[in-house]
């Protein structure tokens, strides 16, 4: 039991703030220096859902955008991998690949602004979907790179060794091997783009309006219940996705 | 054959950034933009010898470092010391689970909980009976500090606890014991330098993330001093357009610091050798 005391705490502490999202969305009026709320109500939800806000269409069009950039980056991060997994530069991939994931994406996006707006893709969705592909394509590759090592290599291999065609290697085989790493990676990027602040607000110059963005207006406008609400929807995926496969994932740090 | 395709990879995840950095450096020069001077260096002269500017790197560089050097041995303990515990699915899944939460969010917390209104004060109130000081907006930066260090902890356990068992550090502390070696021994000679070693890559990646945070110094900073990301995407969005080259030369400023990190950082990967 003693074992557990210290990383019991610890977790507590790092999830107490999380409980407390939730219970703010619900909460009628909670005045300093209260613990907890006077009463309860579910008034912030509807309003979120109210339907002059338009708040539906904003978690659909989120829904959408992540997609699309998840399914962009996957596809040809997928291939481009495969492509890649013998080459002898990994090192220089890799040490690329470190440069624009940990590069600051609200400056990165600043960087790249003056060729969206001269391609009059600034505000738009496309160049939202563009910017976020440009981001988090190095890292899709270099996930993929490791995919396609030696395993998979004598998998094809073996497969062609027993009469296979190229077709029935990738059909039979290779794809549904790769199927979990697929899926992985399709989340991942997902949440990345879900999560995403930064390039959406440069780039997507307040016309393209995401969850992540909304929130952000609740929480400028000192609107805490309401933007509690939005970021427990916002928690959502995130969290669903760390139930489904914990081992596998590599958030941002 | 290979080699088209990794231009195509750098040509896709390099080439938006060269270009971003060569225009920025341009603009900052006065040769580009709306109205550009031709070539000056005064926006630069201005740039480097406003104390603005070395304060904000020096202040990003300083909590980089600071919330590295206390989240590392928090997860090290954990990891070394709790290796059994971690292993109890639902204990991983509670510990893990602020990893999977956005800046924005984790700042948002930090605003709720950290002001002077907030939760911790609450408690305190109720506690103590004492009145604790805001700390956001707070001149040491605690309240950014804090949320950086609690958004890093479980990142570097799940890092650390899943490299204690790729490099098999149970076998390599038995073999330790085995030749002689005691508990202390195995700790400071073998199981940190092992584990710090493999993630030496990742915490200097952790390192330059930090050092670009936004959204968290966005909510939970002061007006003055800014960190580096704040204090540019500022200088951005005033409509005061004589900033702009000013706003430019820092971006070229932060990518030189990042790609110095970047490259320590890739020197340092034996994975990829």
């Amino acid at each position: 039991m003693r074992k557990y005391g210290v990383p019991v705490f610890i977790a507590v502490v790092l999830i107490l703030p999380f409980l407390y999202l939730p219970a703010l969305s619900v909460a009628g009026t909670w005045k300093y220096p209260f613990l907890l709320p006077a009463s309860w109500s579910p008034e912030h939800w509807e309003r979120l859902f109210g339907a002059h806000q338009g708040f539906v269409p904003v978690v659909i069009h989120s829904v959408l955008l992540s997609g699309s950039v998840a399914l962009l980056t996957t596809g040809t991060g997928f291939f481009l991998g495969r492509l890649l997994s013998g080459d002898a530069g990994h090192r220089q991939i890799q040490a690329v690949g470190y440069l624009t994931y940990a590069f600051s994406p609200v400056i990165y996006a600043y960087c790249l602004q003056f060729f969206f707006l001269k391609t009059g893709m600034s505000g738009t969705v496309p160049g939202v979907i563009i910017v976020q592909f440009l981001l988090f394509f190095p890292f899709s590759v270099i996930y993929f790179i490791s995919h396609w090592g030696r395993n998979m290599k004598a998998l094809e291999e073996l497969c062609f060794t027993l009469g296979a065609s190229r077709r029935d290697a990738w059909i039979l085989a290779l794809l549904p091997v790769s199927a979990p790493a697929i899926r992985t990676a399709f989340f991942q990027i997902f949440v990345f783009s879900w999560f995403d602040f930064g390039l959406t607000r440069v780039i997507g110059q307040g016309r393209v309006s995401t969850l992540s963005l909304t929130v952000w207006q609740y929480l400028a406008e000192a609107d805490p219940h309401i933007a509690a609400a939005g970021s427990c929807l916002l928690l959502l995926p995130p969290a669903i996705l760390m139930l489904i496969n914990e081992k596998n994932i590599r958030f941002k740090p | 054959m290979s080699g088209g395709y990794r231009g195509l990879f750098y040509g896709i995840s390099l080439l938006p950034l060269l270009a971003g950095t060569v225009y920025a450096l341009a603009y900052s020069l006065g040769l580009a933009g709306i109205g550009a001077p031709a070539f000056t260096t005064g926006y630069w002269a201005l740039v480097l010898q406003s104390p603005e500017t070395w304060i904000s790197l020096l202040l990003s560089l300083a909590i980089a470092l600071a919330v590295v050097i206390t989240a590392v041995p928090v997860a090290l303990l954990l990891v070394l010391n709790y290796s059994e515990v971690l292993e109890n699915p639902v204990i991983r899944y509670l510990l893990f689970l602020p990893v999977s939460v956005p800046p924005l969010i984790a700042a948002f917390m930090g605003t709720e909980w950290l002001g002077a209104g907030g939760m911790t004060a609450r408690a305190a109130l109720v506690a103590t009976g004492g009145v604790m000081p805001s700390l956001i907006n707070n001149y040491w930066h605690a309240g950014i500090f804090i949320t950086l260090t609690f958004m890093s902890i479980p990142f570097l356990t799940i890092l650390l606890w899943q490299y204690s068992r790729a490099e098999k550090l149970s076998g390599l502390a038995e073999l330790a014991t085995s030749l002689g070696a005691t508990r202390r021994q195995i700790l400071f000679r073998v199981a940190i330098p092992v584990l710090l070693n493999r993630a030496l890559p990742q915490i200097g990646l952790m390192f330059v993330f930090l050092f670009g945070a936004y959204e968290v110094p966005l909510l939970l900073g002061m007006q003055s001093p800014r960190m580096i990301s704040v204090l540019i995407a500022h200088k951005f969005s005033k409509f005061d357009l004589a900033d702009i080259p000013h706003a430019y030369a820092l971006t070229v400023l932060y990518a030189l610091v990042v790609s110095i990190i970047a490259w320590l950082v890739s020197r340092t990967n034996r994975e990829a050798a």
